[in-house]
Formats: C-alpha cells, structure tokens, sequence
C-alpha cells in the first residue's frame, strides 16, 4: 500500500497542496480531478521523488520511501512527450521497459505491433502518447503515476487503453493514480475519484460531486 | 527496499545517454581544438613556426584534455538543453539527472585519456 501523508508544498505565496493524505492499494486505480494549476503534477512529482517538497511522509508496503524513482517502486507518466524521436520504437521498448516480459505485452499491443520498426518522430501524436502510457502502464513497478494519459488520444481508443490500465492493475496488483481532464474517462477507469481543490484532497462519487467541487459547471461559485 | 530495476538495465541507459553526450563532446572538442589551433598558427598560442608532427600532437593533447574535462560538460549542457524531456526515460531506469551527468563523465573521461594516451606515443 502506498500512503502519502502531511504533503505541503508551496510556490513563493502559492500553497498548492495543504497536508495531502492520500492512499493507494495494490490494484487499485485512483482517479484525481482538478482544476488547472491546483497541485496535480506537483503531487505526483513529489511521490515520484523528482520534486523537494516542504513537507511529506510517504510509505510503501510500510516502509519509509524517499526518491521513489530510484527504486523502481514507482513508474511515471509526464504530460509532455519524453520518447526520444530518433529512437525506432522497438528500441525504445527495450530502453523503457527492464523485463522481457512487459515488453512482449507492449510489443505485441495491436496498436503497438505495426510500428515497432518506425522512428518515434514518425509517429502521430495519438500513437506516441498511447505508446508512452503503455510504457508507464506496464513498467513492473508497484505503483503507476499517469499524468493526463488520455490526452491526445482518439476516443476509438481510449476503451482499450481504459481495459489496459485496469487488467494491468488487475492482473499485477499494481496501483494507479490517475489525473486527467478528461474526467468521463477518469471517472470510467478508476475504482474512485478525488478531487483537488484548496490544496486538499476530496472524495468525488460521480459527476454530481464534481460539480460540488467546483470542478465542472454548475456547482459552487 | 531494494531496487527492482536490474543493474545491466541501468548500465544499458547509461550507455545511451553518453553517448548522445559524447557526440555533443566530440563536436565541441573539435570545434575547439580548430581554435586552438589557429591561435596557435597566428602565433598567439605556442609556437607558430612548430613542424607538422609536433602540430599534430598539440592538437591531439588539446581534443583529448577536452573530451574528458569542458567538452563533456558542454556536451551535457547541449544535451540536457535539446533532449530535455528524455530525462524520464533515464528516470526510468532510477537515473537521476546529476547522477547521470556524473556517471557519464567517466565515459568521457575514458575516451579523453584514450586519445591522450595516442597522442603521446
């Protein structure tokens, strides 16, 4: 289980998150909604361990974690495109993922398979950022970060790549966390949904939520 | 806790990121040791009038000291100013950013010390 407790951190006079607690188990998929600049890629980064954050306690299976990353405990998603474009694709594979067998899960992806032998540069980028969330998806890490991974992606898509995240958290206990702006998918994906508004983290049960919290229209001013 | 991540699978990224640095190197190396070496004709650097062999080593000494000192810094500047955002596939692998410009410093400084060592035999 991962268990993030008392984050705080702030930007000069802006204090994004005020005493975060969040919890992950094993196979489970948490989705976190909010508005733009509230603290969802800050958070993420501070698990991930790339961001110094004033203050954080953050265990995995109760052990006391610091840099995340170092350890491959911890997979990551970043919101901008990170393959290198002159890499084919069946390299990068090799480069991103340490073990064979998530890499024949990938490689053998119907939407992956016809495009192994292509550059990254050549590429859309719909079949660049579905490559890259697959990446994230099945690193053999115990937890999974995925910032905004359905952004970019055809809606003729994004079915499939809603049933990989949740079978890969199914089949390897992996757990997920999940922002997006594309909030129906996020809501479809994940086992529950917060949201982040005031610098803290509150529970969402479905859309009627959402807009109490001011996330989409129609709820507090 | 320990690590997941397999340490040949480290090294495997480890390899790619210097040596994109090490391209980076190798071109201000050059671009470098030319300098030198016109300074070094128009007399302002060394002896002007020096015969061809002995021409030759200064700019082997000068490309080698460079490879292994200033031009892999340079090179991870360029690097790290083009290829930013693949810093997250090295990530992956538990690279840190300063811990990869480290430990790819010892691949340049290898190749450096290489062509030192040709240079004075």
């Amino acid at each position: 289980m991962l268990v993030v407790d008392s984050l705080t951190h702030a930007f000069g006079e802006n204090h994004v998150l005020r005493g975060v607690y969040l919890r992950v188990e094993p196979g489970e998929v948490v989705g976190v909604v909010g508005l733009n600049g509230c603290g969802k890629t800050t958070m993420l980064r501070a698990i991930l361990g790339t961001l110094r954050v004033d203050q954080m306690h953050m265990t995995i299976a109760d052990e006391l974690v610091d840099r995340a990353y170092r350890r491959g405990v911890v997979s990551y998603l970043p919101q901008d495109p990170y393959l290198p474009r002159r890499m084919r694709v069946g390299r990068v594979l090799s480069l991103a993922l340490p073990s064979p067998r998530s890499r024949y899960r990938v490689r053998d992806d119907a939407r992956v398979a016809p495009n192994l032998g292509k550059r990254v540069s050549a590429l859309s980028g719909g079949e660049q950022r579905y490559l890259e969330v697959l990446l994230a998806a099945c690193f053999p890490s115990r937890f999974a970060l995925l910032d905004e991974p359905f952004t970019e992606i055809e809606p003729i898509h994004r079915d499939p790549l809603r049933e990989s995240i949740r079978a890969t958290a199914r089949e390897h206990e992996r757990g997920f966390i999940i922002t997006d702006h594309a909030y129906r998918d996020v809501l479809a994906t994940a086992d529950r949904v917060l949201v982040l508004a005031g610098g803290e983290l509150r529970r969402a049960d479905g859309e009627e939520d959402l807009r109490r919290w001011g996330y989409t229209p129609g709820g507090r001013p | 806790m320990e690590s997941s991540i397999p340490l040949l699978h480290r090294v495997r990224l480890l390899a790619v990121y210097s040596r994109l640095v090490l391209v980076y190197n190798v071109a201000i190396a050059a671009l470098g040791t030319s300098t030198l070496l016109a300074l070094r004709a128009a007399g302002i650097v060394g002896e002007a009038e020096a015969s061809p062999a002995a021409t030759l080593r200064f700019a082997v000494v000068m490309a080698g000291m460079i490879v292994a000192t200033a031009g892999h810094w340079g090179g991870v500047l360029v690097a790290h100013s083009v290829h930013r955002s693949e810093y997250a596939l090295y990530r992956a692998g538990g690279w840190g950013r300063v811990e990869l410009w480290l430990a790819s410093w010892a691949v340049s400084f290898v190749v450096g010390a290489a062509i030192l060592v040709a240079g004075a035999i």
